[in-house]
């Protein structure tokens, strides 16, 4: 080993003495005077270490920001979910309420009927319908516990629905003025003219034994006649749609419009007279004749 | 350990350039803020320190005190212990690395390791006596599990490393 290494050897003993004497002091300086060494902290922080202190904080940034991101689209996703759900339970007690409503102002109309009509006649509802597109039957939900009878009359606000065809204990079936078996004495509003009009089946109503020389006009409204055991006078039943003369025949032809649709409707009231045998609309005759229980001279 | 003499060493390489050692201290000082979770603390070695320990194993000259001072001090603020608390510390550092390495050549990963602990441990050894002096907080054995983790860094990390080879015998 020579002197030169020698003498850096003791170099570097002195700086290494020099250094730790340096550190010791400072931390001493640091521990009693604490207010002079902070400036050369904040000097420190701010000029040297803050870039190094953003460099180390950078993993942890873009983590977060990135975990943020992520974990504010789950929150948006699951919040729109439930907002979907929401919606979709409040379409759903919208549509409620809208039945309700529906339903309210039909109870309404029905009402203004019966105080109009027969204030003593009974409201029933319309359970369900049968032989669609062209109703003729329905259900309602009221029977002989109620006191309801074969061949009492169904009407709405608008006119006349039908007419009770078979009664159970709380149910009773209903046969549609539109069906064949379906006849009904009605008169003219304007001046009280007799026709008689059969359901044809299909929607519409017939007219029945209309003679030639009477003017029927498009238009012509239609209610019951007085004297009829299943409904009360003045029942809106139908409007004249058209009529024509065959050739040969003393009668016209034509055909009128139901006033009053069930499909809207979801209770009926009920004629409280009627409610006998007789009353029942018989299947349509081969011949075309009137059934006996019709017991209204409809001719003029 | 072998027989080392310096001029061979002279030789063979040549030392880093003062910028290339205050980038890898930079380097360490980030390492040593990057938010490690709590646990990882008590087991987080110096990376400073080590970066110290590594160049004073691989330069030929001795580290340059002023330079491990100002990392120290640097450190000190980081970390917002007494002012020149760290810079102690690493003074201390270099003294051991340059007792350990003296005129023997460190030759494998090993003995590397084993030089890197001991270095690391009078780090913290010189750290805990200013904390000991000042603040009369208790030192125990565990503080010392850094320089632990910092001997099997230096295992597993030998691309960091560049032995040097002996250059006699």
């Amino acid at each position: 080993m020579d002197f030169s290494d020698d003498g850096r050897k003791k170099m570097v003993w002195l700086r290494a003495a020099a250094a730790m004497l340096l550190a010791w002091g400072l931390t001493y300086a640091d521990h009693r005077i604490g207010d002079a060494t902070s400036k050369v902290r904040s000097s420190l922080a701010a000029v040297v270490l803050r870039p190094i202190r953003f460099a180390a904080e950078l993993p942890t940034t873009a983590w977060s920001t990135t975990s943020g991101y992520f974990q504010s689209r789950e929150e948006l996703i699951e919040s729109r979910q439930k907002i979907a759900e929401e919606l979709l339970r409040q379409r759903s007690r919208q549509q409620l309420v809208d039945a309700v409503e529906r339903e309210n102002a039909i109870l309404r109309s029905l009402i203004n009927a019966r105080l109009r009509h027969q204030p003593d006649a009974a409201i029933a509802e319309i359970l369900n319908t049968a032989s669609l597109p062209f109703l003729s039957r329905i259900v309602i939900g009221k029977g002989s516990s109620e006191g309801l009878a074969v061949g009492q009359g169904l009407f709405t606000d608008e006119g006349v629905i039908g007419q009770l065809t078979r009664v159970d204990g709380d149910t009773s079936q209903a046969l549609l003025l539109t069906d064949k078996r379906f006849w009904v004495a009605t008169r003219r509003r304007s001046d009280g003219l007799l026709v008689l009009l059969q359901g044809d089946g299909g929607g519409r109503m017939r007219l029945r034994f209309v003679p030639a020389d009477v003017s029927l006009l498009p238009g012509d409204l239609l209610e019951t006649a007085e004297g009829q055991q299943a409904f009360p006078a003045g029942i809106p039943v139908a409007a004249i749609a058209e009529t024509w003369q065959p050739d040969g025949v003393p009668f016209q032809e034509g055909v009128a419009k139901p006033v009053a649709s069930v499909r809207q409707q979801t209770a009926v009231l009920i004629h409280s007279g009627g409610g006998d045998e007789d009353a029942v609309p018989l299947p349509v005759e081969p011949s075309g004749a009137v059934p006996s229980s019709l017991k209204v001279d409809v001719l003029p | 350990m072998m027989r080392y003499h310096s001029d061979d060493a002279r030789s063979i390489e040549r030392d880093p350039s003062l910028r290339l050692i205050t980038l890898s201290l930079a380097t360490g000082l980030l390492l040593n803020l990057l938010p490690y979770p709590d646990a990882w603390f008590e087991y987080k070695p110096d990376f400073v320190a080590l970066l110290l320990a590594y160049w004073a194993l691989r330069m030929r000259r001795s580290f340059p005190f002023a330079l491990a001072f100002a990392a120290g001090v640097l450190m000190d603020v980081a970390y917002t212990a007494a002012l020149g608390q760290h810079a102690f510390a690493y003074a201390a550092l270099l003294v051991v690395a340059h007792v350990l390495k003296g005129p023997y050549v460190i030759a494998n990963r090993a003995q590397q390791a084993v030089f890197a602990g001991l270095a690391l441990a009078a780090a913290i050894a010189a750290s805990l006596l200013v904390s000991w002096a000042y603040e009369s907080i208790a030192v125990g054995a565990a503080d010392f599990k850094p320089a632990l983790v910092g001997m099997l860094l230096w295992l597993l990390l030998p691309l960091l490393l560049a032995p040097r080879s002996p250059a006699g015998g």
